[in-house]
């Protein structure tokens, strides 16, 4: 898929809550907006203003935000509850797996400031644990969109299944990719190559907000080191489930892969891609946050201390791709 | 309405047989939860005997008084009394609690057994379950209908708890009554000893709730309080409810009262029959001094 808007267009994704949920909200009567004190923070504020009827703010309770939309779906309701992901599900993991999945509930959790993109506020505030967190928990489904456009679809997406759904938002602008009011889908092609050379074929699996970053990959790679060719740029929006077909059909035209997250690679994403294909023997290079914590700092130069960013990623690609693993 | 509206005789009748229940399901499993659920045995037979107002018929109705029990480990009890108002089957309680395949987990679950309103155990969630229940209530202009939450003065050690107990007044939820099971008992000793949470009554009235207080191992006192706390909830002063019943840990049995060890602790066939015996002597007391 190629870039549907301005290319230089780039939009927080959590923006995409005061945007799509407002609509939902118009549309359905049932669905209630649940804060913690983060109204503005998570984008609720138009919402606030238009349906403050439907908007519960629990205060700075993220326990209660769980328990207290546990029992108005229990009475018809759709809640959608709402919060930084360091504190939900960071803080109240225990009652999303108890009173919102084990009790198989119609409840939305819809998470910013995810990963280093959260910045200047530091590590206590960057989530980088919860899709490995969120994923084990039977029944919810867990979404992690890598544009402000994919995050619209999400949100509509979640609001169209009856079952629990999580989704991780950015607090900082990414690079739009998707098309607006598509069908959300586990995962997208965003570029191929079909090129029938000698090469070493990589697949590139990206998912949230690395995106640009896996592009630059899949346009820098072969330009620094002539024996590979990256075959395919895979967004993969929806972390559970995952999209088992298209990995393996992946697999199938690949010889490496590159999984590419924000999150800490012990139980995230590309876990979940090795997973799949565990009885294979393909080559798996997994880039994302390596068992370490976050720090203050603005989110650019944080991405690019933890090799993150373009250039850091595709030093740390093709250092593992010279290494006698690999060759 | 309650469909059964028992006098005071019949109730307690019910609550020896619930606890007789409850304890051959307990050791029919070889696990459970035998002192907490004799403790709540009376409160559970008069929620569901007298106070509460639903229909058999329409049991998942939204429109009815709501049960949510927090405190989930004395689940046994809770079993009893919905097979006691035939929700479910006696055989099914005593031949399948906490067995493979079973409705009936060792602690509630909502999807098992739909009758079921919040799946609780780990402590300290449901009582908030049962507050969002009654916003939601008032959101669905509901009146009238009250949300009845069991927990324990063990579960006020978790702070969660507190997170939604202020929500509630904040709210103005006066449409919740919760009940807590004060019998001072946790599984490593009495909770005076380790982390005391008393004064309920004047925490409560501090967080902007109505406080009342019962025995709560006596069906008399019980009636009367709960009356009491209906009466004062149709002035709808904005004000939750809560009765603190002081109840005795393992009540009517004489070798488990008041004995943590009784919290989780498995029963042998030697130990049911005493428990049987010791039960029927105690009903028999009670119904005397009628």
């Amino acid at each position: 898929m190629s870039n549907n808007n301005s290319a230089e267009e780039y939009i927080a994704t959590r923006n995409a809550i005061g945007d799509e949920l407002y609509v939902q909200m118009k549309l359905n009567s049932n669905i209630f907006a649940l804060s913690a004190d983060l109204i503005d923070s998570t984008k609720l504020t138009k919402i606030n203003d238009e349906f403050s009827d439907r908007v519960i703010n629990v205060g700075v309770a993220e326990t209660s935000l769980v328990q207290i939309a546990s029992g108005l779906e229990q009475v018809g309701f759709i809640p959608v509850i709402t919060s930084f992901a360091a504190f939900s599900p960071g803080r109240n993991w225990d009652f999303i797996r108890t009173s919102v999945c084990y009790s198989n509930r119609n409840i939305k959790i819809f998470s910013t400031h995810v990963g280093l993109g959260v910045g200047e506020d530091g590590a206590t505030h960057q989530a980088m644990e919860d899709i490995a967190i969120m994923r084990v928990i039977p029944n919810l489904v867990v979404l992690n969109p890598c544009d402000y456009y994919e995050a619209k679809n999400a949100i509509k997406y979640a609001l169209s299944i009856d079952s629990p759904v999580y989704i991780r938002f950015t607090r900082q602008p990414v690079k739009s990719y998707c098309f607006n009011n598509i069908e959300f889908t586990k995962s997208i092609e965003i570029k191929r190559n079909n090129s029938i050379d000698k090469n070493v074929k990589i697949s590139i699996l990206s998912t949230g907000c690395m995106l640009e970053t896996a592009e630059y990959l899949y346009e820098n790679i072969q330009k620094n080191n002539s024996r590979f060719t990256c075959s395919s740029l895979n967004n993969f929006g929806s972390i559970k489930p995952i999209d088992e077909k298209k990995i393996l059909e992946l697999k199938h035209e690949s010889d490496i892969f590159i999984t590419l997250e924000d999150t800490q690679l012990f139980g995230g994403f590309g876990s979940s891609v090795l997973e799949v294909i565990c009885e294979s023997h393909i080559p798996v290079i997994r880039i994302g946050m390596e068992d370490s914590f976050g720090e203050s700092g603005d989110y650019l130069s944080l991405f690019a201390k933890y090799r993150l960013d373009n250039e850091g990623v595709l030093k740390r690609v093709l250092d593992k791709l010279k290494s006698q693993l690999i060759s | 309405m309650n469909p059964f509206n028992l006098d005071i005789e019949a109730i307690l009748h019910k609550s020896f047989e619930n606890r007789l229940l409850s304890l051959e399901a307990i050791k029919n499993a070889q696990s459970g939860h035998p002192g907490g659920s004799l403790s709540i045995a009376d409160i559970m037979s008069v929620l569901f005997f007298s106070v509460m107002n639903y229909s058999l018929s329409d049991f998942n109705s939204i429109d009815k008084d709501h049960f949510v029990l927090s405190n989930g480990h004395t689940v046994a009890s809770y079993y009893a009394a919905l097979s006691q108002i035939g929700l479910i089957q006696k055989n099914e309680l005593l031949n399948t609690f906490r067995k493979i395949d079973s409705r009936l987990q060792g602690h509630p679950h909502n999807i098992s057994l739909p009758f079921v309103e919040a799946s609780t155990g780990p402590l300290g969630q449901g009582v908030g379950v049962g507050i969002g229940i009654a916003l939601g209530l008032i959101m669905r202009n509901i009146k009238n209908r009250y949300v009845y939450i069991l927990s324990s003065d063990g579960e006020h050690q978790e702070g969660a708890i507190w997170e939604t107990i202020q929500f509630a007044s904040a709210k103005r939820l006066d449409n919740i009554i919760l009940v807590i099971d004060n019998n001072n008992i946790e599984i490593d000793g009495f909770v005076d000893d380790i982390v005391p949470v008393a004064p309920l009554k004047k925490k409560y009235e501090s967080f902007g709730w109505d406080a009342f207080e019962a025995n709560g191992n006596n069906i008399d006192d019980l009636i009367y309080t709960f009356d009491l706390v209906k009466k004062s909830a149709l002035l709808h002063n904005g004000r939750p409810k809560v009765v603190i019943a002081h109840t005795v840990l393992g009540y009517g049995v004489d070798f488990m009262e008041n004995k943590y060890i009784w919290h989780g602790k498995q029963l042998s066939d030697v130990d049911f029959d005493l428990a049987k015996k010791s039960l029927e002597e105690y009903e028999k007391s009670t119904l005397n001094t009628k």
